[in-house]
Parts: structure tokens; C-alpha cells; sequence
């Protein structure tokens, strides 16, 4: 119950800090919500060799985020290591992500971790308002899972049956860290990448499984969906910003107008039909009307 | 509000409103005497309650959103069938014929209009040409069947449902599942909670389990249909455990017995049942039988058809009301309940702690132990709960 | 009973064939199944749920009384019973002698002379010195209740304002009430609450403007999930009129206010609501008991006053009957999460004047008293008042027959007797509150604590944390089988060591 954003650059531009786009759509959106706030960011520049897994460390109520780096050969034993404890709960598996959440506004984030800097293809940004679970910068969003590296996921709404879909989720034998049902959308749809990889289909899957009124975006290492559920009962809008020649051309995504209105993206704007993905890749080389 | 509380309740008030000065007595004194008495005579049922939605989820509206209530029944090697509404009309009543006709019309007057649910039934009804069956019907077969599935195909049915009582039925469902393609439901309540597992192996497309039998079975003895009902979901579950999830295989579990309102329905489906077996269409049919003047088929039909309508309209409302738009989307985290008893036999979780008896003991044990600093190993905590929870 | 003739001959059919036949069948429910054979729609009922269990007669206030010497009743008379509602964000505040008031009902789910009843009753009361805070309920307001005061007159048109006295007089004239002195009827000295329901029933913005306070509903105990509902045969023409909408056609409210899906749709129609009054008016949000943690939790941080919760056996005029009996949890389990709630937002805010308000199966005032022990604030009373004007607990409240002619057959109603029962029942139960305060030892009915409490049962000392009668705690007996586990750990080793000796020595 929250608000959301994303940012994609048009023609793989990777130089221009996108993080700059993201905290400008998130301030006009913080009227929303201030429980939590997190961004991800997609930079294929940034890393090449390692995986970094990024954890929070709990320890007497106190959340101590930690970075590791780990090489491919390795990666087995640190999630099953990790996964052991219950005091670690991963939130970012990434090999060109840059996934940062905390408690508080964005301000406090930018403040922390100078998120208008940093540079990339594209990105997702999440105010959160908690509904169900607690206010903790585990269960801020934006999810990743360590099923697949690289997906991000921010929500606004409710998965009202989130409770059927991780059990049958941990059946299959994944582990989900938090008690918050965005996690499931990130866990759900690296489930069924790894069997199809369509992202497309994915999503369909998911809207057909999934109950409740929500809109969230997923993020992957080339692309952006933005989906709603088969009501439409939540938001959510995208735009284009046709660029000039001190910014290039990108498209945008938010829960609010007033968003999309703070970064110039007013062309094109539409909202996905209900029930119906709007996918966005970054291979695209222009893309001057959606269709 | 009981009802044995009632008459208390408003002797208290009336007597306020007639006097305006103080009372001897409140009216928890005067009920907390009838609670000991009348404690025990409470169907578990009543204690358990579904969490509505409200604020943090928002509740669909049966006026505005369309409420899914369809289930497929049939695995990957199977035909299947789909019901509209999740209840298949089984019951251990014993049926006249004329009754069981009354349910065909009606049921095919509502296949007519889109509501498909399905009936077990071990009599043929003779159909005629325009009285032609418009539902999936699952044909009952008894347990000392010796010859071939032919006179069970004649009638051509959607379904078949096998009764297992002991290993030697094993080989009848392999035999029935060569030969036949359509779903196979087998009623295990003779045998519950055993077999189970081999049965869905076998290529079972369900599992049919009669609460009011299996409650009378030693195993079970002074337990209610709602342990029933979990412990037939979790070893369903444990079939499943560490398979790829499949939507063309899923196995369904079917909840007949003490089931028999929308409010149980919806409580049998959360705990885990996907279709209920429900009687109440036959006993409507049949208690024509008990009426002075008789009435003629079309008009008991028209009974069960009005009935079955309503039931719709109910059942489709508390899903919404539980912010579902799909009937088949509830689950035991929306179940609470206001009984030790009901807790731990469906773990389900109490109301106002949303945690299980066995988990609050559980956690009063971890923490009198680390306070102490004593060690306990897992199967010693198993015990302490055990010994409390008198499983 | 308002069954017909077929429908107790269909019951008798079907008790019959229950009976005869060896299945499980719940006696009780017999009637909803008929009803649906009967017209293939969905059984509604009225007033609370059943609940087999509703925790209250499991506590007990430790050495409370509700009388203390025969004939003198003033002995603690100093007892500060007074509740204030507004101030965290609201400029007004209102103001109550009692710490519970008459929760919502409508006119329509009501009939006419049980709304005057009350109506007259808390001025009788007023002119006493006894404010009873009332709610209009979800049905839109009475002319007298809007317009109950000098100035509420000020900025009504011409025209408006002989429709007011026209509506009233045909109200009156409908119900065979227009004896009644209009001066005395148009006087409303009682602190009014409207309610702000999914289904808007009102037409003008004085429903808003005129009330000391408004009641945000999302839902109510007896159908959460569910929006209010008044059927067919209750919408006359009157009761449509007042309601705006089609007369003799079942009011559905939807089941969610269709701008409210999340807690930032909360807050922005808060916000809107603070702007048309002006910050003036106190704005309480009602949730049914379901996940209260989490819905207390998203009311404090909106700019609501105060949160209101009603738990599962909370009445209703009219809801389906299923759905009423299955969806909610009781009240007094919902309290210890809400005051959880409220305190953990205490702990990293500053301290302000939220109120906590519950309602749903509390009639007297033990009940009261209990609830407040636990963390309550305020309590909401609707079927106690029904009571007092002589309900019988038919729950037919959904239909147009009412033994007591309070929901159908208004002409059954006394009126005159129906105010002194309120009254009485008023001053009783604050004289017995007052009694149950002095007597445990405390100034104000506010000051009763948890510690006031115990438990009878196991269950009840776990839901709401108190201690056994016996002093002791659930956890005790738990203790107690750990040591002995331990015991027999020791024993089993001492055995083993003893044996290792032996089987060493030989």
C-alpha cells in the first residue's frame, strides 16, 4: 500500500544518474508513505567476476546490513550457510544490481547511501506504508531473491492469498526470509523464469495466481514489467520523456501522476490495461508509441 | 450472544431499566455458571471463526468483482472435469429412488444456467432422451468388485469413485486407472490417514474423506472432523513435498461428513478441502417422504434448485468478504479460533495471539529454559509439549 | 416468528429426514436451509453473532461490587466516569459523563418511535447532567438530530428549511407521533457522531458539518467484509427519502468504500475530511476485530482521533446469516493487540490523545469495566439500549415484525416507557460502574488496570495475559513438566552411571 516508481533509459544509456530520477519521483510520492523506503538500480558496468549478496544481520532488534562478495564457486555454501541462520536475511543477490532499503524517507536514504548518484540503465524505487507486516528494513522493498540474481520487485497493494502462494512456494523447497508478501512476487517469478524464461508468461502466471488488488513492477537485468492485478483496482501509470540535449530520452513508471509530472514524463502517458503486463526491455532502441 | 445466554442478558437489563440502581449480580456471574454446564455441548465448529478483511485488505464486493468458485478435478493422466460450484452431492443417507431423481432434475437445471456441480452415486437414474444428464456424475464403486470396469462404463460416466479398505483395493485402482480415463476419486475413510500417499501415486485424481466415518474409527475416537480435515491436507502435502509445482496435477481433497452449512464449507476449505461432498441437496429431496401430501419431481427439484442458489450466494460472499476473488484461494492463515481444543486439533492459530496452543506452549517452554540456562534436546521439548497439549 | 406456514412445514420435512437419516446435521441452522428452499436467496438475521465463547464470563474484577449498601447509592460519588473524545488532531472536543454511548443505528434499521425514544432520552438525560454521546449509524441523520440547536438553522435556505419541517411532518404524521411538541423535539443537547459509511447515505454537507464528530466506517463486527445493509421491505418511502435512494429496494452498501483500498487512501480522505470541517470535528475510523494489529496500526498513523473496533458478537439490523455466525474475532481477544499497537506507536512517537473505542458484546457494566481494564477508552453500546426498551432477542431485525416494535411494528412502541428505560439503564449502569471503580480502589473508572483482573480459564489468562484465580499463570503447569523432564534426565543418567559402576565393578 505504497508508492512505487521506475525509470528506464531509452538506447542502453548507463552514464546518467538515474538515482537523481528515482529520488525526484519518490520526494513528489512521499506523501504516501514514509514507514520505509529502497531503491534498485541496474548498472551491467558495475561488477563482473563476483556476486554481491547484500544481508541484514539482526541483532537485538538492531538490523546491521552487510556486503559480501562471492565468487561463483562459492555461492552454494554461503546460501546454505546464510540460510541456516535466522538471524541473516538476505535482500539482494545480484550481479549488476545495486539494491539499497532502509526505514525512513528518501531523504534519509539519499542521506545514508547517496542514492542521486548513482549512475544505470534503469531502476525501481519504493515509499512503503506498512499494512501487514512490521516497520523493519527487512521488510522495506524493494525484494530480491536467491533463487535468480538480478530481480528486484516493489509493490503497491496486497497478494491477499500470499499465504497459499509461499506455502506451496516452500514446498517446492525455496526459502523466503520475511513475512512479507511482496517477497513472494520475487521469489514466484524467478520461480517461473527458471522454467520458461518469458518474463511475459511469468506474469501472467502470476496475475492468474495471485488475488488481491496490487500493482507492482519487477526488474531484471534487461527489463521493466509493470503489472496490475485483473481488477485494476491499484494505480499505476507509465510515461515517456522524449530527452533533450542535456538528458536522453527515458521512459517512467509511478503510482502517481504527480510523479511522472516531477521528471518531465508526460508523453504517452497511459495506464497498462488491467490483468495485461506492460514490458519494457532495454534492448529496445526506440520506442516512439506503445502499443 | 448464546442462546442459553439470552434470557440472562435481558433479565439484567430490563431489570436496570426498570429499577435505574445497581443490580446484585452481573450477567458474566449468573453465565459463568452455565458455561460449566453447557461447555461440552458446543460443536467445535462454532469456535472457529475466518479474519475478515478491512483496513490492511481490502475486501472484494460480490455486486462488483466476479468471485471464481471453479475447480478442475482430474491430474495429467486424466480427463477433466470442472465443477462451478465446489460441492459434489454425496452423502450416506439411505436414498429413495424418487429423491435421487429430484436431485438429477435439479442438478441439471442447474448445469443449465451454469452452475455445474458434480453427484456420487452408486443407483443409475434412467435418463431419457431430453432428460439427458448435464453434469459429471462419479459413479460409486463398491469395494468387493470382482469383474471388469464394463458395467461401469455403460452409463458413461464423467467419473468414478472407488471405496479403498485394504491393500487388495490397491490393485482394483491400478486396474481402474489402465482402463479408465477419466478422474478417479478414492474414498479412504475406512483406512484414513493410511494409504494415502500410495493412492496419489497410483494416479488417483482425488482423495475423498468422510469426516462423520473416520471420527468413529479407533484412530480417531473423540477427535473432530477438523483434525480430519488437516491431517488429510497434510498428507496430501507430503505427497507433494519437493515436487515442481504443476497446475495440470494437482490432486483435489474431497471433505464429506459433518459439512453440511456455507459457513463449514468455507471452514473445510480453508483447512484445506477443494471440493465438499454435501448432503443437504439429498435430504431436501428426500424429506418430500415425511410430508403429508407428497409432492411430484419437478416441484422437489425446484426445492434442491433454490436451495443450491442460495448456497452459491453465500458461499461467494465470505470469500469476498476475506478479500478472495477465488473461493479456492482461502487457507488455514485465515482461520482463528476461540477453543484450546480446536487449536491444537486443526492448528489453527487463537484468536488475539495469532498463535497455535502447541506454539505458545512451545515458546513458554524456550524461554523458561534459556532463562534457566537449562538444555533441552528437541525430542525432550517434544515431550514437555506433548505431555501439555495431551495429544 | 415471521415464517410463513409452508416454511415450518418444510422445517418439520426436513427435521424428519435429519432425524431419520444417520447424518450430522446442525438443528440450529435447519431454518437457514428452509429459507433458502423457500426463495433461493441468501438468510439474513439480526443483531450479534453466536459465539460460543466470549472470553467475558472467564474474568472476573477482583473484589468489585456492583451495590454497595442498600438504599444509599451515593457512596462513591466522587468517581471520575467522564470521557473525552478529539484533541489529538481536532480543534473541538467532545465531552461525555460516561464512558460509553450508543453506538450506530440508523434510522431504518431502527423505526421512527425507537429513534425518538432515544432521542428524547439522552436530552432527559442531558438536562441531568448526563451526556450520552450518540451515533446516527450508517443510515443518514434525523432532521432533529442536524438541526437540534439555534445556530445549526443559520445558514440553511428558505427553501431547505421548510423541507426540513415538511420531511418532519410527514415523518411524524406516518408514524401517528404528531402530538409530539416539535420545540422540545428540535433541541439536541447530547454530543452526536455521524457515521461516514461506504454507502453515503446523505444528502447535504450538514450531515457533516452539523455533528460534533464523524465516524469513519469501514466495517463492523457482525458483517467485516461485508457493507451495510438495509433489506427491501424496510426502505419505505420515508427511510428512502432520507437515504437518497430507491424506495423498496434493498440498500447493499458496497462492501468497501470504493476510495479507500489502502492506508493512503485513509489518510487523504481524513485530510479531506478535516478540510470541510475545518480541523474542528473529531474523526474516529470503525474496523470490525479481524487483523487488529495491523488495522490499529494504519488508523494511528492517518489523522484520526480515535480508532473504534467492534468485535464478532457486535449487532447489526440486518446481515447475512452465515457470514454474520463465521467472519470476526472476539472482543476481548482484539484488545490486547490494539493496545499492543497503540503503545508501540507510542514508543517512537510522542504521546497524544488517541482513544481507543470497542464495541460488541458488552451490555452491562462489568462488561464495561472490563474492557476498560484491558485498555479500552470507551465503549459503544447498541444492543443494551435495545434492551432496555424492551428487545426480546427474536433477532427477526431484519424484517418489518418486531415483537418489541422497535425494528418493525413501530406501533408497539411506548414511547414514554421506552425513555425511561433508557434512563434508568443509563443512571444504573453509571452508578454500578461508579460502585465497581470505588470499590477495587480507584478514582476514575479510567484508572481500573489489567492488574484489576483475573482469569477463570486457561485460555483467557493466555488470550489476554492475566493471572489464574489461583494466582498463578498458564505458564506455571508448563514449568512445572519441564523440571520434571529434567528430573527424569537426571534420574536416567544417575541410572546409567550406576550402571557403568556395576557393569565396571564386575
Amino acid at each position: 500500500m505504497c508508492g512505487i516508481c521506475a525509470v528506464m533509459m531509452e538506447n542502453r544509456n548507463k552514464d546518467f544518474p538515474i538515482g537523481c530520477l528515482l529520488y525526484k519521483m519518490m520526494e513528489s510520492q512521499q506523501i504516501r508513505a514514509q514507514d520505509s523506503t529502497g531503491v534498485a538500480i541496474f548498472n551491467k558496468e558495475t561488477n563482473k567476476e563476483f556476486y554481491k549478496l547484500d544481508y541484514f544481520r539482526k541483532n537485538n532488534g538492531k538490523y546491521n546490513p552487510v556486503t559480501e562478495k562471492v565468487p561463483p564457486e562459492r555461492l552454494d555454501k554461503t546460501f546454505y550457510e546464510l540460510t541456516q541462520d535466522p538471524n541473516i536475511v538476505i535482500t539482494s543477490f545480484a550481479k549488476e544490481m545495486n539494491l539499497l532499503k532502509d526505514i525512513g524517507l528518501v531523504r534519509d536514504l539519499d542521506a545514508k547511501y547517496k542514492i542521486r548518484s548513482i549512475q544505470g540503465t534503469h531502476g525501481i524505487g519504493h515509499l512503503r506504508i506498512a499494512t501487514s507486516s512490521r516497520v523493519t528494513p527487512d521488510n522495506a522493498h524493494p525484494f530480491s531473491t536467491i533463487v535468480m540474481p538480478d530481480i528486484a520487485v516493489v509493490h503497491n497493494g496486497e497478494i491477499t492469498n500470499y499465504s497459499k502462494l509461499r506455502s506451496s512456494l516452500e514446498l517446492q523447497g525455496y526459502h523466503l526470509f520475511t513475512r512479507c508478501d511482496s517477497e513472494v512476487i520475487a521469489v514466484f517469478i524467478a520461480d517461473q523464469l527458471l522454467r520458461h524464461g518469458d518474463l511475459e508468461k511469468a506474469n501472467y502466471e502470476l496475475i492468474k495466481k495471485a488475488d488481491g488488488p496490487f500493482t507492482y513492477i519487477v526488474a531484471t537485468s534487461n527489463s521493466l514489467a509493470l503489472v496490475r492485478d485483473k481488477f485494476g483496482a491499484r494505480k499505476g501509470i507509465f510515461g515517456y520523456n522524449p530527452g533533450n540535449r542535456n538528458y536522453p530520452p527515458f521512459w517512467a513508471m509511478a503510482t502517481d501522476l504527480s510523479a511522472l509530472d516531477s521528471v518531465g514524463a508526460t508523453f504517452y502517458v497511459e495506464t497498462p490495461q488491467p490483468g495485461k503486463p506492460k514490458i519494457f526491455y532495454n534492448e529496445m532502441k526506440t520506442r516512439s508509441i506503445p502499443n | 450472544m448464546n442462546d442459553a445466554d439470552k434470557f440472562i442478558i435481558r433479565k439484567a437489563i430490563l431489570e436496570l431499566a426498570k429499577t435505574g440502581t445497581p443490580r446484585f449480580t452481573s450477567i458474566d456471574d449468573e453465565v459463568r455458571i452455565l458455561y460449566n454446564i453447557n461447555s461440552k455441548a458446543i460443536n467445535l465448529w462454532d469456535f472457529v471463526t475466518a479474519i475478515g478483511a478491512q483496513l490492511s485488505r481490502p475486501p472484494y464486493d460480490p455486486y462488483r468483482e466476479t468471485i471464481s468458485l471453479d475447480i478442475s478435478i482430474g491430474r495429467k493422466r486424466s480427463r477433466k472435469v470442472i465443477l462451478n460450484i465446489p460441492l459434489i452431492i454425496y452423502g450416506n443417507i439411505a436414498i429413495h429412488y424418487s429423491s435421487l431423481e429430484s436431485v438429477h432434475v435439479a442438478l441439471n437445471r442447474l448445469a443449465e444456467k451454469g452452475n455445474v456441480l458434480g453427484l456420487i452415486s452408486e443407483i443409475e437414474i434412467n435418463t431419457t432422451k431430453d432428460n439427458k444428464r448435464k453434469y459429471p456424475l462419479f459413479k460409486k464403486v463398491p469395494f468387493d468388485i470382482n469383474d471388469g470396469l464394463e458395467d461401469y462404463k455403460k452409463s458413461h460416466p464423467e467419473g468414478l469413485m472407488l471405496q479403498y479398505k485394504d491393500e487388495t483395493s490397491l490393485k482394483m485402482l491400478q486396474n481402474f486407472r489402465k482402463e479408465f480415463d477419466g478422474p478417479l476419486l478414492v474414498d479412504v475413510s475406512e483406512v484414513f490417514p493410511l494409504y494415502i500417499k500410495t493412492i496419489l501415486e497410483e494416479g488417483a485424481d482425488g482423495i475423498i474423506v468422510d469426516t462423520d466415518k473416520v471420527t468413529k474409527n479407533e484412530r480417531y475416537k473423540g477427535k473432530h472432523a477438523i483434525a480430519v480435515i488437516h491431517d488429510a491436507k497434510k498428507a496430501i502435502n507430503d505427497y507433494y513435498k519437493g515436487r515442481e509445482e504443476n497446475d495440470d496435477d494437482n490432486a483435489i481433497l474431497v471433505i464429506a461428513g459433518d459439512v453440511n452449512s456455507a459457513g463449514k464449507i468455507v471452514k473445510a476449505a480453508a483447512l484445506g478441502a477443494n471440493v465438499v461432498g454435501y448432503s443437504t441437496s439429498m435430504l431436501i429431496a428426500h424429506s418430500n417422504m415425511y410430508s403429508e401430501k407428497p409432492s411430484d419431481v419437478s416441484s422437489i427439484a425446484d426445492n434442491v434448485y433454490r436451495h443450491m442458489v442460495g448456497t452459491k450466494g453465500e458461499i461467494k460472499g465470505i470469500p469476498a468478504a476475506l478479500g478472495y476473488s477465488d473461493f479456492h484461494n482461502l487457507s488455514p492463515s485465515d482461520l482463528r479460533t476461540s477453543s484450546i481444543d480446536a487449536s491444537i486439533q486443526g492448528d489453527i492459530p487463537l484468536e488475539g495471539i495469532d498463535r497455535t496452543y502447541k506454539e505458545m506452549i512451545e515458546q513458554v517452554v524456550n524461554e523458561y529454559v534459556s532463562e534457566k540456562g537449562i538444555k533441552l534436546n528437541s525430542s525432550e521439548t517434544q515431550e514437555v509439549v506433548r505431555s501439555i497439549v495431551r495429544e | 416468528m415471521p415464517y410463513s406456514k409452508d416454511i415450518l412445514e418444510l422445517k418439520r420435512h426436513l427435521l424428519r429426514a435429519a432425524e431419520s437419516s444417520n447424518s450430522y446435521f446442525d438443528l440450529n441452522k435447519l431454518i437457514v436451509d428452509v429459507r433458502k428452499v423457500n426463495d433461493s436467496e441468501i438468510p439474513y438475521s439480526g443483531l450479534g453473532a453466536r459465539s460460543p465463547n466470549d472470553y467475558f464470563p472467564s474474568i472476573k474484577i477482583i473484589g468489585s461490587k456492583l451495590r454497595t449498601k442498600e438504599g444509599d447509592y451515593t457512596t462513591y460519588n466522587n468517581i471520575n466516569t467522564k470521557f473525552t473524545l478529539g484533541g489529538r488532531y481536532s480543534s473541538n472536543i467532545i465531552t461525555s459523563d460516561v464512558p460509553f454511548f450508543v453506538s450506530g443505528m440508523s434510522y431504518g434499521s431502527l423505526k421512527l418511535p425507537a429513534k425518538i425514544a432515544l432521542h428524547l432520552a439522552l436530552n432527559r438525560l442531558a438536562k441531568e447532567g448526563i451526556r450520552v454521546i450518540m451515533n446516527t449509524g450508517e443510515g443518514g441523520a434525523l432532521p432533529w438530530e442536524l438541526y437540534g440547536s439555534e445556530e445549526s438553522w443559520s445558514d440553511v435556505s428558505k427553501k431547505r428549511h421548510e423541507y426540513i419541517l415538511s420531511y418532519t411532518d410527514r415523518l411524524l404524521k406516518e408514524h401517528h407521533l404528531d402530538s409530539i411538541d416539535r420545540d422540545n423535539l428540535f433541541c439536541r443537547l447530547y454530543p452526536l457522531i455521524t457515521q461516514y459509511a461506504s454507502g453515503r447515505f446523505w444528502k447535504d454537507p450538514s450531515y457533516l458539518l452539523n455533528a460534533d464528530g464523524i465516524e469513519i466506517k469501514i466495517g463492523q463486527g457482525a458483517k467485516i467484509g461485508h457493507g451495510g445493509l438495509l433489506p427491501g421491505p424496510k426502505v419505505t418511502d420515508l427511510v428512502a427519502e432520507n437515504r437518497g435512494i430507491p424506495s423498496y429496494k434493498a440498500a447493499h452498501s458496497p462492501s468497501r468504500h470504493l476510495d479507500i483500498l489502502g492506508p493512503e487512501d485513509l489518510v487523504a480522505k481524513i485530510l479531506e475530511l478535516r478540510e470541510i470541517t475545518d480541523w474542528r470535528t473529531p474523526i474516529i475510523v470503525k474496523v470490525g476485530c479481524s487483523r487488529v494489529y495491523d488495522d490499529i496500526e494504519i488508523i494511528l498513523k492517518s489523522y484520526a482521533d480515535a480508532a473504534s473496533i467492534d468485535g464478532f458478537v457486535g449487532g447489526t439490523g440486518a446481515a447475512p446469516w452465515e457470514l454474520r455466525d463465521i467472519i470476526g474475532i472476539n472482543t476481548i481477544p482484539s484488545l490486547k493487540p490494539s493496545r499492543e499497537a497503540i503503545e508501540n506507536y507510542y514508543s517512537t512517537n510522542e504521546r497524544d490523545e488517541f482513544r481507543l473505542i470497542v464495541h460488541g458484546s458488552v451490555w452491562d457494566s462489568e462488561r464495561i469495566a472490563k474492557c476498560i481494564a484491558l485498555g479500552a477508552n470507551g465503549v459503544g453500546i447498541g444492543t443494551g439500549f435495545l434492551l432496555s426498551m424492551g428487545c426480546t432477542l427474536v433477532q427477526d431485525c431484519y424484517t418489518n415484525v418486531c415483537p418489541a416494535g422497535l425494528t418493525g411494528s413501530y406501533e408497539k412502541l411506548d414511547i414514554q416507557t421506552s425513555v425511561n428505560g433508557i434512563v434508568n439503564y443509563v443512571k444504573g449502569t453509571l452508578l454500578e460502574l461508579k460502585n465497581i471503580a470505588g470499590s477495587v480502589g480507584r478514582k476514575s473508572i479510567h484508572d481500573l488496570r489489567r492488574e484489576d483482573l483475573v482469569a477463570t480459564d486457561e485460555l483467557t489468562s493466555m488470550i489476554c495475559g492475566l493471572p489464574l484465580v489461583d494466582g498463578r499463570t498458564f505458564k506455571d503447569p508448563v514449568k512445572e513438566i519441564v523440571k520434571m523432564v529434567i528430573d527424569k534426565r537426571r534420574c536416567l543418567k544417575d541410572h546409567k552411571v550406576n550402571k557403568t559402576l556395576e557393569d565396571t565393578s564386575n
